[in-house]
């Protein structure tokens, strides 16, 4: 039981930061859009949105991230 | 035998009984069922808590705080590896602890046994009571210490995750100087005792043979505190796990 609500604790944080990075992906996209002409503008933007994308990614697979370090270590997620 | 004697005599049979298995050998702690329950949470509990960090660190990759990806991953092999470990290596220093005793037994017998003391009426208030009381403490300490390991190997996974992640090492590493003092402080125990053997014999009455009986059950009793401060050194921030973080460059 504890362990469910555990992992739904990981879902819903998922979640959150699934949304924000959304919300990052916007304000990455935005700063872009407003960069014109303006090489160091446009390469903060670019680098906001790999960190960004980065980031997601991250989020996504934290998951599979740990079961694959437990794995290496020689036995299953304990989750 | 004087009345005192002859009172004290069935309460001391009693201590005894609850105090002879507890000073010869630790017992296996890690197959009580609640224990491996128990650990198998804190497990999974560390299985999430490193998830949840995984989680944290993308949060601060979004945010654009930089990460140091290699860290990040050294930390979590180091989690994985130490949380499955973590009872393995509490049933090393249970084993090591066990085996040390047993090799100081093989040159002196380690056990409990009644100090003769005399029996004159002033001996006896001077000396059967306090032996008496330092018994009874004893039993507590090591009961304490029955009680203090089985919680230490029910949270090893966690405290092994603590080791691994660098804002929480001071905390694992003081978890991992428990863990070795609550272990391994049978043995000094065992030591005094048999120092106190060496010293008296604690056989046949006398006043000399029955203080130095008194001297190594307050020993007994002082030594785990004793020796949590030799281990993590008195007033300064754990020395020796310290220096070896300093050496290891960890």
């Amino acid at each position: 039981m504890v362990q469910h609500f555990l992992l739904n604790v990981i879902s819903t944080v998922q979640a959150w930061l699934g949304t924000a990075s959304v919300l990052f992906l916007l304000w990455g996209g935005y700063l872009l859009w407003t960069s014109g002409d303006n090489p160091a503008q446009r390469s903060h933007a670019w680098r906001h949105l790999a960190a960004v994308v980065g980031g997601l990614v991250v989020v996504v697979f934290a998951q599979d991230l740990v079961r694959l370090v437990y794995s290496w270590a020689g036995q299953g997620a304990p989750f | 035998m004087s009345l005192i004697a002859a009172a004290v005599q069935p309460i001391l049979q009693s201590v005894f009984g609850i105090l002879a298995p507890l000073v010869s050998i630790t017992p296996a702690v890690w197959l009580l069922p609640i224990v491996s329950t128990l650990w198998h949470f804190s497990l999974s509990l560390v299985g999430v808590c490193t998830v949840i960090l995984v989680l944290a660190t993308a949060a601060r990759t979004m945010t654009g705080s930089p990460v140091n990806w290699l860290k990040l991953l050294v930390s979590l092999a180091l989690t994985a590896v130490l949380a499955l470990l973590s009872m393995r290596i509490c049933i090393f220093l249970i084993h090591l602890n066990n085996a040390l005793i047993a090799s100081l037994a093989a040159r002196v017998a380690i056990h409990l046994s009644p100090i003769s003391l005399p029996t004159q009426i002033l001996a006896d208030l001077v000396l059967w009571l306090p032996y008496l009381l330092l018994l009874i403490a004893l039993t507590v300490v090591y009961l304490i210490r029955a009680i203090e390991l089985m919680f230490l190997a029910t949270i090893s996974p966690l405290g092994m995750m603590a080791i691994a992640w660098p804002e929480t090492r001071r905390v694992g590493t003081r978890y991992f100087e428990e863990l070795v003092v609550v272990t391994l402080v049978q043995t000094v125990q065992a030591f005094v005792l048999v120092l106190s053997r060496g010293l008296s014999g604690l056989e046949g009455p006398g006043p000399a043979n029955a203080l130095v009986g008194l001297a190594a059950l307050y020993l007994m009793i002082r030594a785990p505190a004793l020796f949590r401060r030799l281990i993590s050194g008195s007033g300064r921030s754990y020395p020796l796990w310290a220096a070896a973080a300093q050496w290891l460059n960890f």
